[in-house]
């Protein structure tokens, strides 16, 4: 990252996770923080990984930059501070194995649940992001990210893990430098690019779609379980995918497990023939001139699509759905008029711009989130000195919509993980989900 | 596409150029891959329309695979109805 370059406008997609942060902080006082957790063999050590704990915000001054805004309908931007101290890393080891750690935890799920409920959660921002390492077996052990979803998305996490790998193996190896991303467009500019967007979002809302949540803001306890597929599963699963489409489908596919997933708690409950509203987040990520993708910010295209009770007849179709509504984006060029929308919108202070979303949708903000990271870190094996066993993301999320499917890939295996606020989905409707998603994925 | 003459992978690559990869250097060969120059998934999909409405090409679900939109000779085949 240059020196010189101490300010970074918050982006379009940032704009709608700081109105989201805002609304989750209303609700719990808890920001928009999630955990993602790699699973690697062999030892941990100590001694390096807290070197690049240090060595990270000395190269990444981003991790210790504070969000600021200047006026209230200023663009709000990063502002990056002299404060290069060491990123937050606790050792612990698992009880009943061996180890140097003074730290001895009950089990390393009670820990995610510590970080994600707030017994032992401390609050990210600055820096943005923290560190627990556990040892979990004589030759196994695990790092877990705390990470703030206002600087980083799932993708940027990925390519934070693969450069801390990239150093680990060369302390010298050059960091990514974060591009500045700015827009010359003046406001009024953006709203007449906009109008596609208005119009389609207006549409949008004329659908009674709803969401776990009932269009309601409230607060709940942080949930999350996921299944990860064998490699033999995870083949099986192409070979079913296969059949529906192409390996380029895949955020339709996962978009429209999704569906049937919050499809069957819907079922559960007594409603039937909804629509369901599909955010459909694409990554666009801007490289530098190195040709490394930029590690943080959030850098999406929004595309918002409908799936009526028809659409979701089987995972083919619903696949097909909403392949079909994005090439019709497309043809109307709309994610040319989101982007606009978003930019102008990321001016917007947080409660004003979800209230004028929710005004238009019934309170709601869509039907649920998903996302398809893809394979983990660009495919990377390896991490600090061991090889990669899994990698597993964690989402946390407010409520409108309450609850959320997210998909990754890691050494040939699929994980489906369910996140969602017990306020909104009951362990048992948790459970229908994962019903859903293996009969959708396995054919059982 | 059988009472034409088949596309060439350098019109392909011409057309990747000017619809979604306009960096993409001079001598750009047919085996080159798009993705390690910068194409993703959003990309592919506006390839596909632009397929569509420059050379009539319909392209199928299941057509859609990282294999076929790997380089201009692979796409050009798929344009052709010549696909592995």
């Amino acid at each position: 990252m240059s020196t010189a370059t101490s300010q970074f406008p918050i982006t379009g997609t940032d704009g709608f996770v700081v109105a989201l942060d805002h609304l989750s902080r209303a609700a719990d006082g808890r920001g928009l923080d999630a955990l993602s957790q790699l699973d690697v063999t062999g030892q941990p050590d100590e001694s390096r990984l807290r070197w690049l704990a240090a060595e990270l915000p000395k190269r990444m001054p981003l991790l210790h930059a504070t969000l600021r805004k200047d006026g209230l309908f200023a663009v709000p931007y990063w502002e990056c501070s002299n404060d290069a101290s060491p990123i937050p890393i606790e050792f612990h080891r698992v009880r009943g194995v061996d180890g140097p750690e003074a730290s001895e935890i009950e089990s390393i799920s009670e820990l995610r649940t510590q970080r994600m409920q707030g017994h032992r959660r401390i609050s990210l921002g600055p820096p943005h992001i923290r560190f627990d390492v556990v040892r979990t077996g004589g030759q196994s052990w695990s790092i877990v990210m705390n990470w703030s979803h206002l600087l980083l998305d799932g993708t940027g996490v990925e390519l934070l893990f693969k450069h801390m790998n990239e150093l680990w193996l060369d302390p010298q190896a050059v960091s990514p430098q974060q591009p500045v991303i700015t827009d010359e467009r003046p406001w009024w500019k953006l709203f007449q690019e906009s109008e596609a967007c208005g119009r389609h979002l207006i549409t949008l809302g004329a659908e009674p779609f709803v969401s776990a949540s009932k269009g309601r803001l409230v607060a709940g306890r942080r949930c999350c379980f996921w299944e990860t597929f064998s490699p033999e599963e995870t083949a099986k699963i192409k070979v079913t995918l296969g059949k529906i489409g192409g390996d380029m489908m895949r955020t339709f596919f996962y978009a429209a497990l999704a569906a049937r997933c919050h499809q069957a708690v819907f079922h559960s409950r007594g409603q039937h023939k909804l629509s369901y509203a599909v955010p459909m987040p694409v990554q666009q990520r801007p490289k530098d001139a190195n040709g490394k993708a930029a590690v943080f910010q959030n850098h999406m295209a929004m595309f918002f699509f409908i799936l009526k009770e028809s659409d979701l007849a089987d995972l083919g179709t619903a696949s097909k759905a909403l392949m079909k509504q994005h090439m019709e984006h497309l043809k109307l060029k709309r994610h040319l008029s989101f982007d606009a929308m978003q930019l102008l919108m990321r001016r917007m202070p947080g409660k004003l711009m979800l209230d004028m979303v929710r005004l238009g949708q019934h309170g709601e903000i869509a039907s649920f989130y998903h996302a398809y990271t893809g394979s983990f870190g660009e495919g990377m094996t390896t991490f600090c000195g061991g090889e990669i066993v899994n990698a597993i993301h964690m989402p946390t999320l407010c409520a409108p919509p309450g609850s959320g499917l997210f998909v990754s890939e890691c050494r040939d295996q699929l994980t489906v993980t369910a996140s969602y606020l017990d306020s909104c989905l009951s362990d048992s409707e948790a459970d229908l989900m994962r019903e859903r998603w293996r009969s959708d994925l396995l054919g059982e | 596409m059988s009472a034409t003459a088949d596309i060439s992978p350098n019109t392909i690559i011409e057309l990747v150029r000017e619809t979604v990869l306009p960096d993409l250097p001079a001598d750009f060969g047919a085996e080159a891959d798009f993705f390690e120059s910068g194409l993703d998934s959003m990309g592919v999909m506006q390839l596909v329309m632009f397929l569509e409405e420059r050379f009539s090409k319909k392209v199928e679900p299941t057509e859609l695979s990282r294999a076929n939109f790997r380089n201009g000779s692979t796409l050009a085949a798929l344009v052709n109805g010549k696909a592995a």
